[in-house]
């Protein structure tokens, strides 16, 4: 991977984190030493193929019964996302991707090595909230230095905010041309390893609240909940 | 070049630079627009100032103005309420407005879709043809002057949109890219597979815009002049914007500084993109105004690319052969069955291999030889990035593997008969292809170099005659079986040292029939190869699994010094080394315990190797009854008892499925019924991508022995109604990973009850539960891929 950067923030590398992977892949407890042998060399090969973009953009809010960014057509509903951005009168919208490759390498992969292709898939999912969490750890410390607090991250998709925001924000955002990254007919993020987040900007420093459970719309159908652990969100 | 009936763009390109507009969005967004919103929408709401930026562009000096139409497509206008056919023509006769009583032309703006195409995403290339030609359509009888297709990131939408264009208009065309900063698109694509496409393709000026402002289009734009003799056009940003104001850095006059390279470098179309205003326009005018174009060198290089590779031809290049059902009885049964899999696990191993190129043939008897090459391409060039050469006796299944193939391809082949000539050729031509002429014709094989020859310069005078380029004809001599016409192998020699030669021409020569019915054959291939590369042979069609034959191209290469310090070689001969060590034989003492025990740890060689041992003196379904499904079931056990994991439970069937494929061989020489316990149809639902969990599944079912019709992804209600009741298919597995997908899910399932076909249907993925199964109809939740092999074993036995 070459390092990334949006002249403001630079990611230099991305880490997957090795406990999170295993999650996804359904790995509790010590993993035997076979799998986590493989899963190193899955890694490294995802870290070489991961081309990371991101775009993030400032806007001032306009609260209303729903919540307006100033200068776009874009709203936001719901009750969860008015509970984050509460304190907030600016947010962030932010784009991630880890780019088309890796759909590539994971999809080729598929069919010569299943269990490869599935360790791929864990690493991936996993860099890409890494990719999410630097760009957000280097604003954080961007605005902290203007004395400016931001809330956790909130994606289209979790409580009740709706996966139909994914093509405005994208387009608000400009995202296909700046990143490569587009929404399906369907309001699939593609490149598939891609997140999409709104990040609330406050005087105040904001505690970290929207993480867990309750505010995930899977919680119903969860496979780790039903499993009796959690995601790790 | 085609020409619009006012010739306007034929006449631009007669002027030392044509200046092009500046950006719209930015005057937009300036003017009132709010990011996110659609420009063309709020234009047409704001036409006095629609009007007044192009006015402003044309005082700035642009001779051509861009029609606000970039995302005029179905699916961007889907949420205004507006067509296509009711935005294009609007913003067309606002911009011819504003060109009123100039020279100005005016062009038909189309940008990238905005949604991706397969295999990356879920439009398919026909989808998005439609699209461009509703959109190319609508422009041309609006009276635009040429239709620019820019800031495309794929060159697969580029062909449809070209295509959509040449088809239904004559529209001259003109193309542009954007790249990142790695000089490559979004989609990986290249810029000399770009050049090489693109020229190819028949279109009238390549371009680069967007990108990383004039000095990071500068090396990409000069790597394009290399490789292409087609007026080039550049539309650069206002430098890079600044990400926290999204602010342009560049000034006009350093934009127009930086541009002024451009026209070192010959490019005769200059603009500009994001950022940029008609001050940055005016200055550019100004800054090219008395300069020449810098001269650019005629390019003529043979090469053929899918989007991330370009093959040249400067060096011997290996075809693979080994996509062809003739005397392949496996091959056959996977064609019949549409196991596009296992052809894609045979392309992956040539491209292992060393293969530069693959041949495609999917010629059988009975079969609908169009559509499954379509289907083929499609699945191949989704997962091995080679380019293809079309191989087929029939131009309807060429012609579908050209529009399907997504780069430049080769057809094989056309030979010296008039009537292969007539119908092949305009093919070649219309979809920029690179031909085979076979030297044969109405008096059958010729018997000698000279009238190989004659026949190579008839295909070549035909070939050049439809416009197909000098360097897109590659020669085949004909290789005939020398135990039966043993002076044959020399007039073979003869006739390619002189085709290239006498005509100029790049040869190719599929080369494994010289030893038919000889012992050793390798021995024979491998010589008569090196004595074909030797009299300048270029493509080598050959089964490049063998060692010998992929070793006598390196092994030649390195002895005519165009592999420099045997570099190449030496990394092929310690890659083969490492792999022959690996491969060592285990030796077991009871092969039954072995045999599951590396079924267990996921041992793919020693199974295969097993296998065969134990098929010396047991039944086919004594081995699969016995020691393969009690392996795989235990192998259930402990995963269910959470002893294993998900990766190894994987292992241990990829394992099994290698002593299943050995099996499968037997049988298939043996030419007796196979040993399927029934078909079990599989497909992720509409709207979904999300397949891995459906392809697990897959692994695990067709290792106890169920023959899975899988339909893929994304697979429409009908499409799964359709296979069902056409196969009659007793057991239907579907699966959704969105709670946005899970309802065509249920759609998908009350289908097939409406449709009144007798099935049984389980699901699966992550936002299911037993209770949502019940609650969408199905008959069988199934929570992991051994839950889904107990269903099977309950429905089909």
């Amino acid at each position: 991977m070459q390092n990334f950067t949006d002249d403001t923030i630079t990611i230099t590398e991305l880490h997957i984190n090795r406990a999170e992977a295993l999650r996804y892949l359904h790995i509790n407890g010590q993993a035997p030493a076979e799998i986590l042998a493989d899963l190193a060399a899955a890694e490294q090969q995802l870290l070489q193929t991961a081309q990371p973009r991101f775009v993030w953009q400032e806007f001032a809010l306009q609260k209303a019964e729903e919540i307006a960014l100033t200068g776009t057509n874009l709203t936001l509903k719901g009750a969860d996302i008015a509970e984050l951005l509460q304190d907030c009168d600016r947010c962030i919208l932010l784009a991630a991707t880890l780019g088309l490759a890796v759909d590539e390498l994971i999809r080729r992969t598929e069919l010569t090595d299943m269990s490869r292709a599935l360790m791929l898939d864990a690493c991936a999912s996993a860099a890409v909230e890494n990719l999410c969490d630097r760009v957000q750890q280097q604003l954080a410390e961007q605005f902290a230095a203007q004395g400016r607090y931001l809330t956790d991250r909130f994606s289209p998709g979790y409580g009740d905010l709706p996966l139909s925001l994914q093509k405005p924000l994208c387009a608000t955002l400009n995202a296909q041309r700046l990143i490569g990254l587009t929404v399906s007919g369907s309001g699939i993020l593609l490149p598939r390893k891609s997140v999409t987040a709104i990040i609330g900007i406050s005087s105040r420093p904001q505690a970290k609240r929207q993480s867990g459970c309750a505010t995930c719309n899977l919680a119903a159908t969860c496979p780790f909940r039903k499993a009796g652990q959690n995601c790790g969100k | 070049m085609k020409n619009t009936p006012n010739g306007k763009f034929a006449k631009l390109l007669q002027k030392e630079f044509v200046i092009l507009d500046g950006a719209m969005g930015t005057m937009l967004l300036a003017n009132g627009l709010q990011l996110g919103e659609s420009s063309e929408v709020f234009a047409l709401a704001h036409p006095e100032l629609l009007e007044s930026i192009h006015r402003q562009y044309i005082e700035a000096g642009a001779d051509v103005i861009y029609a606000c139409t970039f995302g005029a497509n179905r699916l961007k206008l889907a949420d205004s309420g507006l067509t296509p056919a009711e935005v294009i023509p609007r913003a067309i006769e606002i911009a011819k407005k504003a060109a009123a009583d100039t020279d100005v032309a005016v062009a038909l703006d189309v940008g990238s879709l905005g949604e991706l195409l397969e295999p990356a995403g879920t439009l398919s290339f026909d989808a998005a043809y439609d699209i461009f030609k509703e959109m190319v359509v609508a422009g041309e009888a609006a009276g635009a002057d040429y239709v620019i297709f820019e800031t495309m990131t794929d060159l697969y939408e580029l062909k449809a949109a070209v295509l959509a264009a040449k088809e239904n208009t004559s529209l001259p065309i003109a193309c542009s890219l954007t790249f990142d900063k790695n000089n490559r698109t979004f989609s990986g694509d290249s810029v000399e597979s770009m050049a090489c496409q693109l020229s190819a393709l028949g279109v009238d000026a390549l371009g680069i815009n967007c990108s990383p402002g004039p000095q990071g289009i500068l090396p990409i734009m000069r790597e394009l002049a290399r490789h292409t003799n087609l007026p080039l056009m550049v539309k650069a940003n206002a430098g890079l914007p600044n990400p926290q104001t999204k602010q342009y850095d560049l000034l006009p006059q350093d934009f127009a500084a930086q541009m002024q390279e451009f026209c070192r470098l010959g490019v005769q179309m200059l603009g500009g993109c994001c950022g940029t205003n008609p001050e940055y326009i005016r200055a550019l005018k100004q800054a090219v105004s008395g300069a020449k174009r810098g001269q650019r060198a005629t390019v003529a290089e043979a090469a053929v690319c899918c989007p991330t590779r370009t093959v040249y031809l400067d060096t011997p290049k290996i075809v693979g052969e080994r996509l062809n059902p003739t005397g392949k009885k496996l091959f056959q049964q996977a064609l019949r069955e549409e196991n596009i899999d296992y052809i894609l696990t045979k392309a992956l191993e040539q491209q292992q291999a060393g293969a530069d190129i693959l041949d495609v043939n999917v010629g059988l008897p009975g079969i609908d030889e169009p559509a499954l090459m379509e289907r083929v391409v499609k699945a191949l060039q989704a997962t091995v990035d080679l380019p293809l050469q079309i191989d087929s006796s029939d131009p309807a299944a060429i012609e579908a593997g050209l529009r399907a193939a997504n780069g430049k391809a080769i057809v094989n082949s056309v030979n010296g008969k008039k009537e292969s000539l007539e119908s092949i050729l305009p093919l070649v031509k219309k979809y920029g292809a690179a031909v085979i002429g076979l030297t044969l014709d109405e008096n059958g094989l010729p018997q000698t170099a000279d009238e190989r020859l004659s026949i190579a310069r008839r295909i070549m005078e035909a070939a050049l005659a439809h416009g197909i380029a000098k360097e897109d004809i590659y020669i085949d001599c004909l290789t005939l079986t020398v135990s039966a016409q043993q002076e044959q192998a020399n007039e073979t020699l003869t006739a390619i040292r002189r085709v290239k030669n006498e005509l100029g021409l790049k040869t190719v020569l599929g080369v494994s029939n010289i030893s038919f019915g000889l012992p050793n054959r390798e021995l024979i291939n491998q010589t008569f190869l090196t004595l074909a590369l030797a009299a300048g042979l270029d493509l080598a069609i050959i089964n490049p699994n063998i060692p010998g034959m992929v070793g006598a191209v390196d092994a030649f290469k390195v002895l005519t010094n165009q592999d420099t310090d045997s570099a190449a070689y030496i990394a092929r001969q310690t890659e083969n080394q490492t792999a022959a060590q690996s491969a060592a034989s285990p030796t077991a003492v009871d092969p039954e315990q072995a045999i599951c025990e590396a079924i267990h740890k996921g041992l793919k060689g020693e199974v295969r190797q097993l296998t065969k041992q134990l098929l010396a003196d047991r039944s086919e379904l004594t081995v699969i009854n016995e020691l393969l499904i009690p392996a795989l079931d235990e192998v259930g056990k402990r995963y269910e008892a959470e002893q294993i994991f998900l990766p190894q439970l994987i292992n241990a069937a990829a394992a099994a499925s290698e002593a299943f494929e050995v099996i499968k061989a037997q049988i298939c020489e043996r030419g007796t019924e196979g040993v399927s316990k029934g078909k079990i149809l599989l497909a992720t639902v509409f709207g979904d991508i999300h397949d891995i969990g459906k392809n697990i599944v897959k692994v695990i079912l067709e290792n106890y022995g169920y023959q899975i019709i899988d339909l893929g992804r994304d697979v429409p209600t009908e499409k799964i109604v359709q296979t069902a009741i056409k196969q009659d298919i007793k057991l239907i597995g579907l699966s959704a990973l969105m709670t946005t997908t899970v309802c065509s899910m249920q759609q998908t399932i009350e289908a097939l009850r409406a449709s009144g076909h007798d099935c049984r249907v389980f699901v699966g993925g992550a936002v299911l539960t037993p209770e949502y199964a019940v609650e969408i109809g199905a008959d069988f939740y199934a929570k992991d891929a051994t839950q889904s092999v107990n269903i099977a074993k309950q429905i089909l036995g």
